[in-house]
């Protein structure tokens, strides 16, 4: 028995539907959001390169300022990491190397630091294509809550509070995003649909 | 919605540094981790409104070319997702579930995936399904994945077509009268004469016909008596009555007798369909009524209709009675009764003939099929066009059967499936099948004498021209001089 499988698929930016030859025929394009650019001069730079090395380039800037050279030196290494791996794995690392020229959080500089030095981290995870304002928005309105929340728990209740709440909050936002998402695309069945039996 | 392996990293990472806070006891690591799940969750509340964005505005099409196909056919099924540009920033899968009884298919070849921007896809499929029956294409599965392949959600919504399977098609039908093809059958009654289901014509008297319908001008003119037949069409039910008795069994494996009675009720069933008449089915087993469905209009009745017919199998040996109690007013066995004490000649005499009629009755009692129209004309007052299909081989069970059918002016088709064209081997001597054939033929044209009766005969169609070339063959040699016969 013979079969016959075809694809159409129309990007709505492409022009010419290209047949190939297991039959399918597709129209293809670019996903618009991973190649947004910026003109800097001649030359079309991807948002996302320029967002990254603009953060490094600040992370290695506010440690040099900080902590002169061995703050410099961190911000170099945290850079060298940052192009082999994904940003996130970067947020780790730079925290670890944070440690070493802020061991305190004691006076007012330090709390400058860390907030220029966090500035640099936001531009970095955020650097992860595709860039959307929503998600940057999002994780600078998250992150600021988070940290200022969990810095004021640790001083006046403890670590463990601390990152007890930190956790708990997060587990609970998520879950509730979560069900959320499951009640407004209709996933939430009734006692009817499912005879009762919980989701 | 469920979280991406990419995601568990980030959250394990986030972990890890909140975990590390108290062992160096600093917060640093965790306002590191801060940062790492306010990340995760802004990707998250982002991915649930682009899945919104994406389903709402989704359209989905599940459309099957036909739906009604035959058994081993293959139908194409076009699987179609399309979604407006602004919807276009998730990846969206959809994979078209198939019938249990389908043949399966390789997922990959039965799913359609768009990717970040792209708005339209379509997919054809072949579906093929080996088994009749009425199948239900479930629900497509999608699988939606944000940009950033961290979330994915999938759950099963879509279009749910049906397609009706039905059993083999005969592929060499033929239905007629006397060896001419019928062009079609299952005609609906028009204003004219002739073919048609209801005859108004001129025939001549046979026995059993009642006096009030003689054509006394027609009798004087021509010399014989004649029964006129008059057109009463009306917004009548159409009841089929499909002999499904072990006698219906012969023939080929894939070709018996009742294949082909099967064949044509589709037929007309589908005409019924198409033209909006009631139709009702009554098939008949060895013992008595498998299956009664009162005349309906519904699309869902004929649907009943339609299954019940393809799930018809000639009655095995042994099946057990009928709950259909069969009831038959036996005017001469009462008269049998009444004569049993009586020693005069003239009782004697007539006793002569009741004990013939008597075990005439009885017979046409124990008939399934005249009981399948006994019980019709018990159950409905409208006026009616009963399609018989069945076999020749009872000719005088079947000849009553027809006479109490076409009562009452009701209309009646029959369809015979010869028995000489499914005997195995009955064409080995052509000569003896083709006076066989001549038989039933007169069997036939004497049906059609019996009021407004129209018969054909269904059957193989090389097997009936094999039959009528050897007819021709036969009269040719007998009309040349020298012939066989000479």
């Amino acid at each position: 028995m013979s079969e016959t499988h075809t694809t159409d698929r129309t990007h709505p930016d492409a022009e010419n539907p290209t047949d190939s030859q297991d039959g399918t025929q597709t129209e293809t394009g670019t996903p618009a959001d991973t190649s947004r650019t910026v003109s800097i001069g001649d030359r079309q730079i991807e948002l996302a390169i320029l967002l990254r090395a603009v953060g490094l380039g600040w992370l290695m800037v506010v440690g040099w300022l900080f902590d002169g050279v061995v703050g410099g030196a961190v911000g170099v290494a945290i850079a060298g990491v940052a192009v082999v791996a994904r940003p996130v794995v970067v947020v780790g690392l730079a925290h670890a190397g944070l440690l070493m020229w802020i061991p305190e959080l004691t006076t007012a500089s330090s709390l400058a630091a860390i907030g220029l030095f966090e500035l640099g981290v936001i531009a970095v995870v955020l650097s992860e294509p595709p860039i959307e304002i929503p998600t940057a928005l999002l994780t600078t309105g998250f992150t600021v809550v988070f940290i200022t929340s969990t810095l004021v728990v640790w001083v006046q209740n403890g670590q463990v509070a601390a990152i007890g709440l930190l956790l708990a909050v997060v587990a609970l936002v998520g879950y509730g995003i979560h069900r959320y998402e499951r009640g407004s695309l209709g996933l939430v069945a009734t006692e009817t649909d499912n005879n009762g039996a919980p989701e | 919605m469920q979280p991406t392996r990419r995601t568990w990293t980030a959250a394990a990472i986030g972990a890890v540094l909140a975990v590390v806070g108290p062992v160096v006891a600093s917060p640093l690591p965790v306002v590191g981790a801060a940062v790492v799940f306010g990340w995760i969750l802004a990707r998250q509340l982002v991915a649930v409104w682009g899945f919104q964005a994406t389903v709402e505005a989704t359209t989905l099409t599940v459309e099957p070319s036909v739906s009604r196909l035959q058994v081993g056919t293959d139908v194409p099924v076009t699987l179609t997702v399309e979604r407006p540009p602004t919807a276009a920033d998730t990846v969206l899968t959809v994979l078209l579930s198939l019938p249990p009884a389908a043949t399966p298919r390789p997922e990959r070849d039965r799913e359609v995936s768009l990717a970040v921007g792209e708005t339209r896809e379509t997919t054809t499929v072949l579906l093929s399904i080996p088994t009749a029956g009425r199948m239900t294409i479930k629900e497509p599965t999608w699988e939606i994945c944000d940009t950033h392949a961290m979330f994915t959600e999938s759950f099963d919504r879509g279009p749910t077509p049906t397609v009706t399977v039905e059993a083999q098609t005969i592929q060499d039908l033929h239905v007629g009268r006397g060896g001419s093809e019928l062009s079609a059958f299952g005609q609906h009654p028009t204003e004219g004469t002739g073919d048609g289901v209801t005859p108004a014509e001129l025939r001549q008297y046979l026995d059993g016909d009642p006096a009030d319908r003689i054509d006394w001008k027609a009798t004087a003119r021509l010399s014989k008596t004649y029964v006129r037949e008059f057109e009463a069409e009306s917004d009548r039910e159409i009841t089929l009555i499909v002999d499904h008795r072990s006698q219906m069994a012969a023939g080929s494996i894939a070709e018996t007798q009742l294949d082909f009675a099967r064949e044509v009720a589709l037929g007309i069933v589908s005409n019924a369909e198409s033209v909006g008449d009631p139709l009702g089915l009554i098939t008949v087993g060895d013992d008595g009524l498998t299956t009664t469905l009162a005349a309906t209009r519904q699309q869902i009745g004929y649907a009943r209709i339609r299954e019940q017919l393809l799930a018809l199998e000639p009655t095995p040996a042994g099946r057990p009675s009928s709950s259909v109690d069969l009831q038959h007013p036996g005017v001469t066995q009462r008269l049998a009764q009444q004569l049993a004490g009586d020693t005069t000649a003239f009782g004697q005499t007539l006793r002569a003939f009741t004990e013939t009629a008597t075990g005439y009755v009885e017979r046409i009692e124990t008939d399934p099929l005249y009981g399948a129209v006994d019980y019709l004309q018990a159950t409905t007052n409208a006026t009616q066009l009963t399609i018989i299909l069945t076999t020749d081989r009872e000719r005088s069970q079947l000849r009553e059967t027809v006479r109490a059918a076409a009562s009452d002016g009701n209309a009646v088709l029959v369809f015979l499936t010869p028995q000489v064209l499914f005997e195995a081997g009955e064409l080995a001597d052509l000569e003896t099948a083709y006076g066989r054939y001549r038989e039933f033929e007169a069997f036939r044209t004497e049906l059609e004498r019996l009021g407004p009766v129209i018969a054909y005969e269904v059957g193989p169609g090389d097997r009936l021209a094999t039959l009528l070339s050897s007819g021709r063959s036969e009269t040719a040699s007998r009309a040349a001089p020298g012939g066989a016969n000479e």
